[in-house]
């Protein structure tokens, strides 16, 4: 069943036509490549001489199947590609994040309830040297500054907006711009099919002259119509968020449903102001929403936590 | 906030939209009406009432000030009788916590004889609350209609005057719901010379609670800080409807309303009570001392004018907006504008403290113009590939190096047992941590699938992980990649993959393979070594999926099938019948997994998989399943092995 030849050709890839994958590997490597563990390579395949490669081409009828993508990832590429075309960029930013950025930065005041113990997961001030939050994509790789002592893991993604911001301004570069970051984000509440300690956001802010509301719906409708297909129609209705102002909701019709899908609006002053961008000169319009919810919607995932069980039976159906 | 459409017709000479009409176009420009329901002769809508708006919106008049900016139908201002003022003893009032009570408003009320109003109950009952007593449903029918909180307590059990103070460590009090509640200096009370009469703002106490036989009152309408008392209701675990309205930071000029709308109340049911002066300890009104009122921890804003540009708002919402059509809108607000040229001054009503900003007017305008106006206008495109940081893009180069070799991406829980990033209220034992490493919850994702490879089809199972994991040195985006299966094939898969890998990518990979099949790399360390991008050029396989096929939880079973036929038989044909008379309990299969010839008959072997999915399959259904399958292919004449 498993047929393995020997040869010195580079040759990744598969064979769609036998209906079999074929896949090239590297079995011998050049010395100092070998893993620390160092299991020896079986016989046939070493030792060769320094750079030389040698690729054993193992055919597996069984293995027949292509890898999946896990659908949150997928979704992340085909987000990424959609924004593309309206040029904005994408960005990252950590997982664990300061206080100041999560919460003041985006005009979240101190005694605001999102604070709290019940929907935060604050981390104990960690032992030994302390921790450091690493610039995990973000340009510049001299570590992350930390504005506040109390750490936390990021209830959102919005914090990014202001790094984002901070970090192009360190670099002497003034809006326009136009990020999304679909990230990784932490909620500490009951779990149930519709809510997951974990879940991935999808942020999206545009700053420039003269961003409005119109630009946000444009913007947006481009979005869900690639997204979700061309029949579907969103609208705007009030909401409250502490980071924009004018907020909206914005919900999508979808097979003959109305859904709410995002919190939006244009970037509050004051979130400008503390990025370090004069609100008289730039504005700005900001959106989140669960990425896990654009594919539950999507696709009919009844349960939110199937995305993080690890199960492929999820996975392999995408 | 549960609101009665009957109650909010009060308000309005005009005849209101039908319900579902109205709650259509609450929804779209004020807040989401989350039902409407009927009820007898009348309809409770129930709004989420938005935080911000929660300081003027937690009433009927608060919606129907909101309906009237909605529709244009003119809102009615409520004037009722009031009693002319007696003599009544006298009371001494004093706020020894001036930072923590704005305003406290008192009365006292004698000789009153409590009789239930015939409309009371009913007004009560349509938002789902329950009459108490006739005083004290008065006080919460103000308090619903208008929004100020109101207390009332009997003046024959106080002893002495009001004293609005702190309260000393090791005092107690029982509240009106029989709970004792242990009181410290952080909680301010209202008290009278001995002992605290109620927890300021949140829940009044036993030891002057108004009875059915309550003769004399003194009646109280104040205004707390609303951040002080969203804290004390958290930490004493006591919320109630006066609380909920003060930490929202109501507007301290209702007081003088709601004690005059509940005396008006007291009036209608007793004409013959005598209704003492009010006291009123206000030492700065709202509208005139802003900065001070900061100074004692209230929002920015109070009374604020803010400065507005008509055409500033056409430009925020992207839409032409006409100087009269603003105007109307900010008419219908009560919101007072002074023109001077293109720049306006408004001044908000006192009620509405969320109004600070002019992005505030903004919205304001937005929704009452209506956001379906607003057009969808793209950003100009900019002529310039977007990029993507650096270790994006290697996560997705490693993406399609791994799928293409067979292996599929899994995701699991970020928290772990151990390690060294600890949480400091973490939902359950085993998420204490923010996982130092991906390893743990993914071995134990892998031994999950490898339970399952028949359901796949598969040996072996190949996945891997990326994600962040954390510790003390920092957090770092890690890969850990696994193979499930039989041990010499997992351990080559492995092995030959990482290979792979590290070639695509250029850069070494070190690692070391687990005993379970899983190694695990720190990606910072590997992307650090590798050069910017250039370029988006990542391919990934097509999706599958249209809709989700949900799975079965149940345990499966698989049964093998091996048969002859004659050497021209088409393995598709065989299938095709297996599959018609094995039943309906099958989820994967007939496979093929085995075929030779031998003495000119073919040998075909097929592989099944049963499972239920709602109940734990039994060996005799499967057995049932094949029995008939080997009987289908015994007409055929073919033959079992």
């Amino acid at each position: 069943m498993v047929e393995q030849r020997f040869c010195k050709a580079k040759v990744v890839g598969s064979n769609p036509s036998t209906g079999s994958t074929m896949f090239g590997v590297c079995a011998g490597y050049a010395k100092g490549s070998r893993f620390k563990s160092g299991r020896r390579l079986n016989e046939q395949s070493a030792p060769l001489s320094r750079g030389v490669f040698c690729y054993r081409m193992i055919r597996m009828k069984e293995g027949a199947q292509g890898g999946r993508i896990h659908p949150i990832s997928r979704a992340i590429f085909d987000i990424r590609a959609i924004f593309a075309e309206l040029s904005f960029e994408v960005a990252q930013g950590p997982e664990v994040e300061d206080e100041w950025h999560n919460f003041d930065a985006l005009n979240i005041p101190k005694d605001h309830p999102a604070r709290d113990m019940q929907d935060t997961f604050w981390l104990k001030e960690p032992k030994g040297e302390s921790l450091i939050l690493n610039p995990l994509s973000l340009t510049g790789s001299q570590g992350l500054k930390i504005k506040d002592k109390r750490l936390l893991l990021r209830t959102h993604t919005s914090p990014v907006q202001i790094r984002y911001i901070e970090e192009k301004l360190k670099a002497g570069l003034k809006p326009p711009y136009r990020i999304i970051v679909p990230g990784k984000v932490f909620r500490n509440e009951a779990t149930d099919a519709t809510h997951e300690a974990q879940f991935y956001q999808l942020e999206g802010l545009y700053v420039d002259k003269e961003v409005s509301m119109a630009h946000l719906k444009g913007v947006l409708e481009f979005f869900f119509k690639r997204f979700f297909g061309p029949d579907v129609a969103i609208r705007f209705r009030p909401s409250f968020f502490a980071f924009t102002e004018p907020s909206v909701e914005v919900i999508m019709s979808f097979k003959g449903k109305w859904l709410e899908m995002m919190g939006a609006g244009l970037v509050h002053p004051n979130v400008l102001r503390a990025a370090g961008v004069d609100p008289e000169e730039y504005s700005g319009f900001a959106f989140g929403g669960g990425i896990d919810r654009l594919l539950m919607v999507k696709y009919g995932i009844p349960d939110i936590r199937m995305f993080y069980n690890g199960d492929l039976r999820l996975v392999n159906q995408f | 906030m549960k609101i009665s459409y009957k109650w909010l017709q009060s308000y309005f000479e005009e005849k209101l939209p039908a319900p579902e009409e109205l709650a259509e176009r609450i929804t779209f420009a004020f807040a989401e009406v989350e039902s409407v329901e009927k009820k007898g002769e009348d309809t409770v809508l129930d709004i989420k009432v938005l935080p911000d708006r929660a300081c003027y919106a937690l009433s009927h008049r608060g919606v129907a000030y909101e309906i009237s900016a909605i529709t244009g139908l003119l809102k009615k201002e409520m004037h009722w009788p009031q009693p002319t003022i007696s003599k009544v003893r006298p009371l001494e009032v004093s706020v020894e916590a001036p930072e923590l009570c704005s305003r406290y408003m008192a009365r006292v009320v004698e000789n009153v004889s409590a009789k239930k109003l015939p409309w009371v109950k009913e007004h009560l009952e349509s938002i789902g609350q329950r009459s108490i007593n006739p005083v004290v449903d008065g006080a919460n029918i103000v308090m619903f209609d208008m929004g100020q909180p109101l207390h009332t307590f009997d003046a024959d059990k106080v002893r002495g005057g009001i004293v609005v103070r702190r309260a000393q460590r090791g005092e107690t009090i029982t509240t009106l719901d029989n709970r004792e509640v242990a009181l410290d200096e952080e909680t301010l009370v209202i008290a009278d010379e001995d002992t605290p009469l109620a927890i300021a703002g949140i829940k009044g106490g036993k030891k002057a609670e108004v009875t059915a036989s309550t003769k004399n009152l003194i009646l109280e309408s104040a205004n707390f800080n609303a951040s002080y008392i969203r804290k004390t209701s958290e930490r004493l675990g006591v919320k109630s409807e006066a609380s909920k309205r003060y930490e929202n930071k109501l507007s301290p000029e209702w007081a003088a309303v709601g004690l005059n709308d509940f005396t008006a109340y007291l009036y209608e049911m007793d004409t013959r009570l005598s209704a003492g002066d009010i006291t009123d300890i206000y030492p700065t009104p709202q509208r005139q001392h802003t900065d001070k009122l900061e100074n004692v921890g209230m929002s920015v804003g109070e009374g604020r004018k803010i400065s507005v540009a008509p055409e500033y708002i056409s430009k925020k919402l992207g839409l032409k907006v006409s100087g009269a059509d603003i105007e109307k809108v900010l008419n219908r607000l009560e919101i007072g504008i002074e023109k001077k040229g293109s720049e306006w001054t408004l001044t908000p009503p006192h009620f509405r403290r969320d109004l600070v900003v002019p992005e505030d007017i903004a919205e304001e305008v937005g929704r009452l113009v209506g956001y379906d106006k607003i057009p969808a206008v793209l950003p100009q495109r900019i002529e310039k590939d977007a990029v993507v940081p650096k270790s994006f893009y290697y996560e997705w180069k490693i993406r399609e190096v791994f799928t293409e070799a067979g292996f599929s991406e899994i995701m699991t829980s970020s928290f772990a047992e151990k390690g060294s990033v600890a949480i400091e209220k973490s939902l359950a034992e085993d998420k204490k941590y923010a996982r130092p490493n991906l390893r743990g919850s993914f071995a134990k994702a892998l031994a999950m699938n490898a339970k399952n490879t028949s359901l796949f089809g598969e040996k072996a199972v190949r996945v891997f992980e990326m994600g962040n994991v954390f510790q003390n040195a920092g957090e770092h985006s890690a890969l850990a990649i696994g193979v499930a299966g039989p041990r010499k094939k997992a351990a080559d898969i492995l092995e030959s993959s990482v290979a792979t890998l590290s070639d695509t990518l250029g850069a070494p990979l070190e690692g070391e393979i687990k005993k379970e099949g899983v190694v695990e790399f720190d990606l910072d360390v590997v992307f650090a070594k590798l050069p910017e991008p250039k370029k988006w050029d990542i391919k990934i396989p097509p999706s599958k999926a249209e809709k989700f096929q949900p799975f079965s939880f149940y345990p499966f079973i698989v049964r093998d099938i091996a048969l002859f036929v004659p050497p021209e038989t088409k393995p598709d044909a065989v299938a095709v019948l297996l599959k018609r008379h094995a039943g309906s309990m099958v989820v994967r299969g007939p496979e093929l997994f085995d075929e030779f010839s031998k003495d000119g008959r073919k040998s075909l072997a097929f592989r099944f998989v049963f499972q239920s999915q709602d109940r734990t399959l039994t060996d005799a259904e499967a057995n049932a399943a094949m029995e008939r399958v080997y009987a289908a292919v015994a007409s055929r004449g073919w033959k079992v092995r």
